[in-house]
Parts: structure tokens; sequence; C-alpha cells
């Protein structure tokens, strides 16, 4: 029975032999336990990566660092940066509820998202969903006002796909290069970008 | 119709998602049961597997693959609880617990053991290409779309499987041979 032929014939006979129904209790408690178990929404599901050779990814892994290094700089909240994107640039309101001055500034890091992203952000400020294509930042509770938002670094573009439950668009006309990246952070009042 | 009940379910609506699962259940438990050769643990896989279904279910993207992803999920919980297995039961002897199967002209009892033996020896992915090869009788474009993997893969890794379930019964037959005990 140890010729290929023999196994091949004999595996099949062999495992066709056993149960196939399965007893009424197991839907049942699955029943059960899916009555006490909530969906996940779809946005918590990983987008379909996008096929792109190596450079192209390289490129867009530099400005998704490019995005936490300006994002770090504006968590430093430096209001006296000049904007880089010239005199377009517009100071941040101050002082808002996520930056005060008395605050000592947390340092925050990605394990799993790589390229690692490391910053020093305002007290309160915590990493928000550390996984393989992304990394976020979210602001303390309650926390209001310009530059309260969430801040999600990303490690490439995803296709993105309709979805009703899910309130986030990616902002539109912003091209990936770190010059782009950067003029696009220059234009939002509520950033500060050096 | 499923479809149907493929989006219901997508929304939250449970009754919908147990009408659907209790019309798949027989299968799904005879493929688990077939890959870890265990009732009892078979049914525990089916059950995580359609509760992971039910909370991940919003990230289905085309209802129409319901089943394969479903199936997919469940080939996944059961490789995870075998090789689980594997590790704590390394060095123990696993006994057949099924009970007699039903009698066979061509299949002697000696074979029977002779098979549950070697393919418990087998890594649990091996094990899940085997079963759907030969018993759900897919060919390795069919276990390349059900794995997720390419099609070349899947028929280099089932040709792997054939030759480790080869190797695990050289091995069982030299041992008995040897006057050892099996494995």
């Amino acid at each position: 029975m140890t010729h290929d032929r023999d196994i091949e014939r004999v595996l099949g006979q062999w495992l066709g032999d056993g149960p196939t129904e399965v007893p009424d209790r197991v839907i049942d408690v699955v029943a059960d336990r899916i009555g006490r178990q909530s969906q996940r929404p779809a946005w918590r599901f990983p987008r379909r990566e996008l096929h792109m050779p190596t450079y192209p990814r390289i490129a867009a892994a530099l400005a998704a660092i490019a995005i936490v290094a300006i994002g770090g700089l504006y968590l430093f909240g430096q209001p006296g940066g000049s904007g880089v994107g010239g005199p377009t640039a517009t100071p941040s309101p101050s002082p808002s509820a996520i930056s005060t001055p008395t605050a000592s500034p947390t340092q925050l890091s990605s394990f799993t998202f790589t390229p690692r992203v490391l910053v020093q952000a305002p007290a309160g400020w915590s990493v928000d969903g550390d996984g393989l294509r992304s990394v976020g930042l979210k602001p303390p509770v309650g926390a209001s006002g310009p530059g309260a938002g969430s801040i999600l670094v990303m490690s490439g573009p995803f296709v993105d796909v309709a979805d009703a439950d899910c309130d986030n668009r990616p902002a539109v006309g912003v091209g990936a290069s770190s010059a782009e990246l950067v003029a696009a952070f220059s234009s939002d009042p509520t950033v500060t970008t050096t | 119709m499923d479809r149907d009940l493929v989006e219901a379910a997508r929304g939250g609506d449970r009754e919908a998602y147990v009408d659907l699962i209790r019309t798949r259940s027989d299968r799904l438990f005879s493929i688990a049961q077939r890959i870890l050769r265990d009732i009892d643990r078979a049914e525990d896989a089916l059950q995580d597997a359609l509760v992971i279904a039910w909370r991940d279910l919003r990230g289905l993207r085309d209802p129409d693959r319901f089943d394969a992803w479903l199936q997919r999920l469940l080939i996944n919980v059961c490789i995870a609880q075998a090789t689980r297995e594997r590790r704590r039961t390394a060095n123990l002897r696993v006994l057949p617990i099924d009970g007699p199967a039903a009698p066979d002209e061509l299949l002697s009892v000696a074979d029977r053991d002779l098979l549950e033996r070697g393919f418990r020896r087998l890594p649990p992915d091996q094990r899940a290409i085997l079963v759907l090869h030969h018993y759900l009788g897919y060919e390795p474009s069919e276990i390349a779309e059900t794995l997720g993997i390419p099609a070349g893969t899947a028929r280099s890794r089932l040709h792997h499987a054939h030759r480790a379930m080869r190797a695990a019964l050289e091995a069982d037959a030299r041992t008995i041979v040897s006057g050892g005990r099996p494995a």
C-alpha cells in the first residue's frame, strides 16, 4: 500500500468512510454564541492592496514616513514653526484640547507596523490599531477642537471600497510623494507644518 | 436565495445566518472530522469557525463567495487546532476513538489502522490538502482557490502530501516489522 497509486486509491476510499452528519446541538450552540457576539464593522477589515512593483512600494513607504514626521512635528506643538508650503501655511489655533504647555509628552511607537513609527506626542495620545498595514494614533478621550482628530499612517495605497458603514474617506487630490503630502498638510489650517 | 441570506446575515440578521449554516453544517463537519480525525474536536472546530465567520462576515466582499470563504475559514481553524494538538501530544500515542468503521470489502482493519496512524503523522496542512483532493474530489486548481494559494503551489503541496503519506506508511510498516510499537 506504499506505492503512490495504491495510496491515492485507498485514501479516497478511507476518507469516504466516517460520520457525515453534525448533531443539531452544534448549531444550537453556535446560535447561542452568535447571540452574544457582535459583528466587526467592515472598516476594520484590511483593504486589498494594490499590486505594486517594489520601487513605488518603497516610495509609498517613504511617503508614509514623511506623514509621520510631519505629524510628529505637529504633535510637538511648535506654534512658531514656519510653514513648509510657504506663505499659504497657517499657524494652528492655540492652544488645543490635546496640546497644553504643561502636559508631559508621551512616546508612542508601533511594534507590528513597519517601518517602525516613533512619535513624541502630547500626554494622553495613544496608539490605536497597530497592524501590518497601518498604525493609528488617537487623541485623549474627550479631546475636541482643531487637531483632535486621529492620525492614520498606512504602508501603501489600498483599493478604496464603497462601504456604507465607513464614514472615513481618503483626502482627495493628495499625491503620494513627500512634497505633495507636505503641501497637503501645509494647506490644512489646523496643522502647523515645519 | 442564499445570496439574500448572506446579505441579510451581513446586515446582522442572526436567524438568516443560522439558516445559512444549517444547510452547510454537515458538509463542513465532514471536512473537519476528516482533517482532525476526531468527532469532538471536529465539532469544536466547526463551532469556532462558524462563530468567527459570523463575527467577520462583513469582511466578505462578494456574497457569492460565501461557501468558499467559509470553507477556507474552517480549514484554517482545523489546521490551527491540529497544530496545537500535535504540540501537546507529540510524545503520546494517539489512538483512534471514532469507533469501528463500516465494514468494507476492500480495506482491511489493518489497512485502516495503518492509514489512520500514517495520516495522523502528517502536518495538518498536508492533511487538509489530502482531504480536499481525495474526499471532496478537488483538483489542484480548486484546492488553490479554496486555500488562496497559486495553482502551482497547490500541485506541489499535494505532491509533497502524497510523498509524506507514503513515508509515514513506510515508517509505520518498518516499526511493526522490527517488532516495535507503532507511534
